[in-house]
C-alpha cells in the first residue's frame, strides 16, 4: 500500500514538473496558430524524453552516478568544460525564463507591474531551497502544478469543432498557405521545450538526492513512462484550449496574458484563478529546478560536495553556484525584457545544445563498466538512437530556422 | 604559415555564411509580406484579444478585472507601438492609421467596461471588435 | 614487466579509468576529481605513478588555452588561486566507478576554496541542517 502510494506521488510529481514556461508558451502560440497541428512534436518529444530520462535514471539507479560526473569522464576535461559552459549558460537562460515567468503570473493576480516582483521572487526561491527538504519541494510544487490541468477541461467546455481539431491531430505538414520554414520553427521549439536539457541533469541528480538504488529502477521507470506522457497532454491541453478560442479569431498569442483567457472564457473568475496558482507552482517547480541543475553540473564537474542531503554547510561551493545563477537570473529579468522573448531564445538555445546532454547518456548507458547487466537493450538503443537523430535535426535547424523565420513572425 | 591561412578560409567561410544568413533573411521577409503587412497582421491579433477579453469579462462570475485589466494594458503598449511604427513608413499608414486609433479607442472603452462590469457596454465593445477585426483583414491580403 | 595486484587489477589505463574520475571519501563523501597524476621516475628509469593530483590548479596544467584561462579566472573569482593537492597512492582504498581514498588522504585534498566558502555558507541561518 505504501509502495502503492509512493507510486503514485512519483507519477503525479512527474506529470505536475513535466510543465514549464517553454512549454506553456509554445503550445499556446503554436496552438494559436496550427490547432493540434503540430500535437505530433509533442508527441516525439515525449518519446525522446522518455527514453533519455529512463536511461539516465537507471545510470544513476545502477552506478550511482549523476550524468554530470559521467560527461567529463567520457569527454575528457576539455570538451566536458565547453559543454558545461554552454550547458550552464542554456540552464540560466530558462531560469531567467521561469522567474520572469512568475512574476508575470503574480502581475496577472495584482495588477502590479512584473519587474516589481523578480526580485521578491529570486530571493523566495533561494530561502526555499536554502531551508526547505528536497522531496517536499517536489511533491507540493508537482501536485500543485496538476492544476494546469484546466486548459484539458476548458477544451470540453468551449466546445470546439472537434473534427477541425483531430483532422489537425492527426497532420504532420503545415497547413495550406502557412509557410514552412515558420512552421519548422515552431516545431523546433515545441520539441525543445520538451526536452529542456536541465531535466535530465536535474532528474539524474534528484535520484540521487533520493538515494535511488537498482530495486526502485520499476518506480523509477513507472514515473517517467507514466508521469511524462501525461505531462505532455497536459501541455497539449494548453494547445488545444488555445486553438479552440483563438485559432478561429486568426490571432497570434504573444504574451503570458493572452494564454489565460481561454479559461477565463471557459470558468471566468474561477478558471483564471487555478490557472494562475498553476502556472505559479509550475514555474516556481522549474525554476527550482533549473537552479539546482546549474549547482548540480558546475559542482559535479569539479567533483565538488553537492546536494540537498548533506546540510548546506558541508557543501558550500555548491550552495554558492546556487545562490550565484539566482542572483545572474535574476539580472537578466530584472532589465524588464520580456519574459516570453527570454523563453522563445532559451529555447532556441536549448535546442543546439541539446546533443551535448543527450549524447553521452546514450553513451555511458551502453556501457556495460557502469551497468553490467542493466546497459541499453535493443528497444532503449533504437528509440535512443533515432531520438538522437531527430535531437541532432534539430539541434543544426534551430539557428537558420530562427533567423530566416525572425522567430517565427 | 598553415595555421594562418587556415584562419583565412575561416574567416571567409564565416563572413560567406552571414551573406548567406542575410540572404536568405530579406528573401524570406520579401516573400511573407511588406511591413505593413505585418503591422496590419499584429493590429489584428490586439484587436481580437480585446475582443476574447470582452467574452472573459461576461463570464458569470466574470473573470478578474485585475487580470484582464493587465491584459489590456498590454494590447494599449502594443497597439501605441504600432502607431509609432506606421508613422516611420514612407506611405505614412493611411487608412490602417486610423483603425488603429479606432482600437486603442475600444481597448479604452473595454478596460472602463470591465472594471464597472458594465454588461452592456462589454457586449457593444465585443461586436466592434469584431467589426473592426474584419476591416484589419481586408487591409491585408495575408489575413 | 611484473604486473603486481592493485585493488583487484593487475593493470589500469590511467586515460580512461583513472583520469577525471570522482574521488570519494568514506561515507560516499565527494572530495574532487582526479585532476592529474603525479609520476615519479624510478631508478630503474620506468614512470611510477605516485599520488593523485585535485585541485584546478592541476586540472590547468592539462588544458590548453582558451579554456586554461577560463579555469584561471574562475580560480581568481573564487579567492585563489589555490595550489594543487596531493593524494598518495597508499591512501587509495578502492578504483570502481570512482576512486575511494582514505579519511585522511580525503583530508590531505581539502579544498582551501571549500574553507573559505564555508566559513562564507555557516554564517547564514540554517547552514548546519541536514536537508531531506
Amino acid at each position: 500500500m505504501k509502495r502503492l502510494l509512493a507510486l503514485t506521488m512519483g507519477i503525479l510529481t512527474a506529470i505536475g514538473g513535466f510543465v514549464d514556461i517553454g512549454d506553456i508558451v509554445t503550445n499556446a502560440t503554436t496552438g494559436a496558430r496550427y490547432g493540434l497541428g503540430l500535437a505530433w512534436v509533442v508527441v516525439v518529444g515525449v518519446i525522446c524524453i522518455c527514453a533519455y530520462a529512463e536511461m539516465s535514471g537507471r545510470i544513476v539507479a545502477v552506478a550511482g552516478r549523476p550524468v554530470y560526473d559521467v560527461i567529463r569522464e567520457r569527454l575528457g576535461p576539455r570538451a566536458a568544460l565547453l559543454n558545461l559552459i554552454a550547458s550552464f549558460l542554456v540552464t540560466l537562460l530558462t531560469m531567467a525564463a521561469q522567474i520572469g515567468g512568475v512574476a508575470i503570473a503574480i502581475q496577472l493576480a495584482s495588477g502590479i507591474p512584473h519587474v516589481v516582483w523578480v526580485a521578491p521572487v529570486a530571493v523566495g526561491l533561494w530561502l526555499v531551497i536554502w531551508r526547505v527538504g528536497f522531496e517536499k519541494i517536489e511533491q507540493v510544487l508537482g501536485l500543485a502544478g496538476l492544476t494546469i490541468a484546466v486548459f484539458a477541461v476548458a477544451i470540453w467546455w468551449l466546445d470546439p469543432d472537434w473534427t477541425a481539431l483531430a483532422d489537425q491531430a492527426t497532420s504532420v505538414m503545415p497547413p495550406a498557405g502557412e509557410p514552412v520554414p515558420t512552421y519548422f520553427y515552431y516545431a523546433v521549439t515545441l520539441f525543445a521545450a520538451a526536452m529542456t536539457p536541465y531535466s535530465v541533469f536535474f532528474f539524474s541528480s534528484g535520484g540521487i538526492e533520493e538515494r535511488w538504488s537498482a530495486k526502485d529502477l520499476g518506480t523509477q521507470r513507472a514515473n517517467v513512462l507514466i508521469g511524462f506522457p501525461l505531462g505532455g497532454l497536459l501541455s497539449l491541453g494548453i494547445a488545444g484550449a488555445a486553438a479552440a478560442t483563438m485559432l478561429p479569431l486568426g490571432m497570434d498569442v504573444d504574451s503570458l496574458g493572452q494564454v489565460v483567457l481561454p479559461v477565463g472564457i471557459a470558468f471566468g473568475l474561477a478558471g483564471i484563478i487555478v490557472v494562475l496558482f498553476g502556472f505559479f507552482a509550475v514555474m516556481v517547480g522549474a525554476a527550482f529546478e533549473a537552479a539546482m541543475s546549474c549547482g548540480y553540473m558546475v559542482s559535479q564537474y569539479f567533483g565538488w560536495p553537492w546536494g540537498k542531503r548533506v546540510a548546506p554547510g558541508r557543501a558550500p561551493r555548491f550552495h554558492a553556484v546556487v545562490a550565484v545563477s539566482i542572483l545572474l537570473a535574476l539580472l537578466i529579468v530584472q532589465t524588464g525584457v520580456d519574459p516570453v522573448m527570454v523563453t522563445e531564445i532559451s529555447l532556441i538555445s536549448a535546442a543546439v545544445a541539446l546533443p551535448l546532454t543527450y549524447l553521452p547518456v546514450l553513451i555511458v548507458a551502453n556501457d556495460k563498466e557502469y551497468l553490467g547487466e542493466h546497459v541499453n537493450g535493443r528497444l532503449s538503443n533504437a528509440v535512443g538512437l533515432a531520438a538522437m537523430v531527430v535531437v541532432l535535426v534539430a539541434a543544426v535547424a534551430a539557428i537558420p530556422l530562427m533567423i530566416t523565420t525572425g522567430m517565427g513572425a | 604559415m598553415g595555421d594562418r591561412a587556415r584562419a583565412r578560409l575561416r574567416r571567409r567561410g564565416a563572413a560567406l555564411l552571414t551573406l548567406l544568413a542575410l540572404a536568405s533573411c530579406s528573401s524570406w521577409a520579401a516573400s511573407t509580406g511588406t511591413e505593413h503587412d505585418r503591422l496590419t497582421a499584429t493590429a489584428h491579433s490586439q484587436v481580437q484579444t480585446t475582443r476574447l477579453v470582452a467574452d472573459a469579462a461576461l463570464q458569470d462570475p466574470p473573470a478578474p478585472a485585475v487580470t484582464l485589466t493587465v491584459v489590456l494594458d498590454d494590447t494599449r503598449t502594443e497597439l501605441t507601438g504600432l502607431r509609432q511604427d506606421l508613422a516611420e513608413l514612407p506611405e505614412g499608414g493611411g487608412e490602417l492609421r486610423a483603425l488603429i486609433d479606432d482600437a486603442l479607442a475600444l481597448v479604452g472603452r473595454t478596460q472602463g467596461a470591465v472594471e464597472d462590469a458594465d454588461r452592456d457596454a462589454l457586449r457593444e465593445a465585443r461586436r466592434h471588435a469584431g467589426a473592426l477585426a474584419t476591416a484589419l483583414e481586408d487591409q491585408s491580403e495575408l489575413l | 614487466m611484473r604486473h603486481t595486484d592493485w585493488h583487484g587489477r593487475d593493470r589500469i589505463d590511467l586515460g580512461t579509468q583513472l583520469l577525471d574520475r570522482q574521488i570519494t571519501a568514506p561515507g560516499a563523501r565527494a572530495v574532487g576529481k582526479v585532476d592529474d597524476v603525479e609520476l615519479t621516475r624510478r631508478d630503474d628509469g620506468a614512470l611510477e605513478v605516485t599520488a593523485l593530483l585535485v585541485g584546478v590548479a592541476a586540472l590547468c596544467e592539462r588544458t590548453p588555452s582558451p579554456e586554461r584561462g577560463l579555469l584561471r579566472l574562475g580560480m581568481r573569482l573564487a579567492g585563489g588561486p589555490d595550489p594543487a593537492r596531493r593524494i598518495g597512492l597508499e591512501h587509495v582504498v578502492d578504483v570502481q566507478s570512482d576512486v575511494e581514498v582514505t579519511e585522511e588522504g580525503a583530508n590531505e585534498a581539502a579544498s582551501p576554496a571549500e574553507r573559505r566558502f564555508g566559513r562564507l555558507v555557516r554564517r547564514i541561518p540554517g547552514a548546519g541542517r541536514e536537508g531531506g
